[in-house]
């Protein structure tokens, strides 16, 4: 009988150590690596239809980029993140915005004021909102902005470059290097991306609790 | 007599005690702009204590909720932990981060690392930093480098500091 007891309260023990260090672990290991294929996703754009990985099927690729209104980085990069599609829509890799913060923590990226913000400067790509945190958490997203280049290879979206725009945030004008517009480049000359990630500072995401 | 020189002894020494806590408090409130080598160094330094590196910004309201927690759990362990507040500002606001500091009553040690190309020095500090802040590295006695891309709480800290011991 004690020996049954015995077994019982180890089994509890065993468990609740699981329990423990379940809780304990600090952050999941998530997200693409470069050579991965992104999965399909579906997100809703600021005019109200679904934006999907899969609409970008004619094209050669997808900027896929991380942003947000209220990140100081994120508006300093808003404009080259403009000028981005711009340059390369015609080339085959158009910007995809997507949002990926809690809005109740961030009313500044709040859908009615991404809609806003992207009229006021007349975007001209899809600014989605990421609601779950289920795309960003799939990609590895980790702050805004957060670049993910996908490369169109037979329909597989392969990640090719991570990270930063370029190497300075705060004055485009000492820009030493374009980071994604070489990738890009690189890609549309059918070479490997040399250079496939480039770190850069921004704000957290913001998750929700 | 005896009685007003000691009072006089005892004026004089809280007028000098007083002198030395605001000339503690102007030492505080000076920031050190850094290289990225000095932060190195001071990250490689021996040292009889765990270090206790902050990474933050002005404009990082994350980072100033969890600035606090650092104060206190670095307050608890002062025997044990050295605390670093490194402001990832740059340069041309450091008065932002002094008013910051102040405004906030931050009693950790602040610096500013004037260091602006990230891709070169961030994986120089973790090869896993994607770049968010706040970010922590914790160094333990032996130069055993911890780092967290992400916020903490009190308790959170104040655990992971203990288990460093």
């Amino acid at each position: 009988m004690i020996k049954v007891i015995g077994s019982i309260l180890g089994v509890i023990l065993v468990g609740a150590g699981v329990v423990f260090n379940a809780h304990e672990t600090v952050a999941p290991v998530y997200g693409y690596e470069i050579g991965d294929s992104a999965d399909e996703f579906s997100l809703k754009n600021i005019d109200g239809n679904m934006v999907s990985l899969s609409d970008y099927k004619e094209e050669k690729g997808v900027i896929v980029i991380f942003t947000c209104n209220s990140c100081p980085y994120a508006k300093w990069y808003e404009n080259r993140v403009i000028q981005l599609h711009r340059d390369f829509e015609s080339k085959g890799f158009p910007v995809l915005a997507i949002m990926p913060n809690d809005v109740t923590i961030k009313p500044e990226d709040s859908f009615s004021e991404m809609k806003k913000r992207a009229e006021e400067k007349s975007y001209g790509f899809p600014y989605v909102i990421d609601e779950t945190q289920n795309i960003a958490r799939a990609f590895g997203a980790t702050k805004t902005p957060h670049v993910f280049l996908l490369n169109n290879e037979n329909d597989q979206f392969t990640v090719s470059y991570i990270g930063a725009i370029d190497d300075n945030a705060r004055n485009e004008a000492e820009v030493e290097t374009k980071y994604v517009e070489n990738a890009i480049g690189e890609l549309l000359a059918d070479k490997p991306v040399t250079k496939t990630s480039a770190v850069a500072i921004g704000c957290t995401i913001k998750w929700s609790k | 007599m005896r009685i007003y020189n000691i009072w006089l002894f005892a004026s004089l020494v809280i007028f000098a005690m007083s002198c030395e806590s605001k000339k503690e408090k102007k030492v505080d409130s000076g920031i050190d702009v850094i290289s990225f080598e000095q932060l190195k160094s001071k990250i490689d330094e021996p040292s009889k204590k765990i270090k206790v590196i902050n990474f933050w910004a002005t404009w990082c309201k994350p980072c100033i909720e969890e600035m606090p927690y650092f104060d206190n759990v670095a307050e608890a362990y002062k025997d044990e932990v050295e605390l670093h507040f490194i402001s990832l500002d740059f340069v041309e606001d450091l008065e932002n981060v002094k008013m910051l500091i102040k405004k906030k009553n931050i009693a950790g040690n602040t610096a500013l690392l004037d260091e602006t190309k990230y891709d070169d020095f961030m994986p120089k500090i973790d090869k896993s930093w994607t770049g968010a802040i706040p970010a922590t590295l914790f160094v333990d006695k032996d130069g055993n480098e911890y780092f967290y891309e992400k916020s903490f709480s009190e308790k959170e800290l104040s655990d992971m500091i203990s288990g460093l011991f």
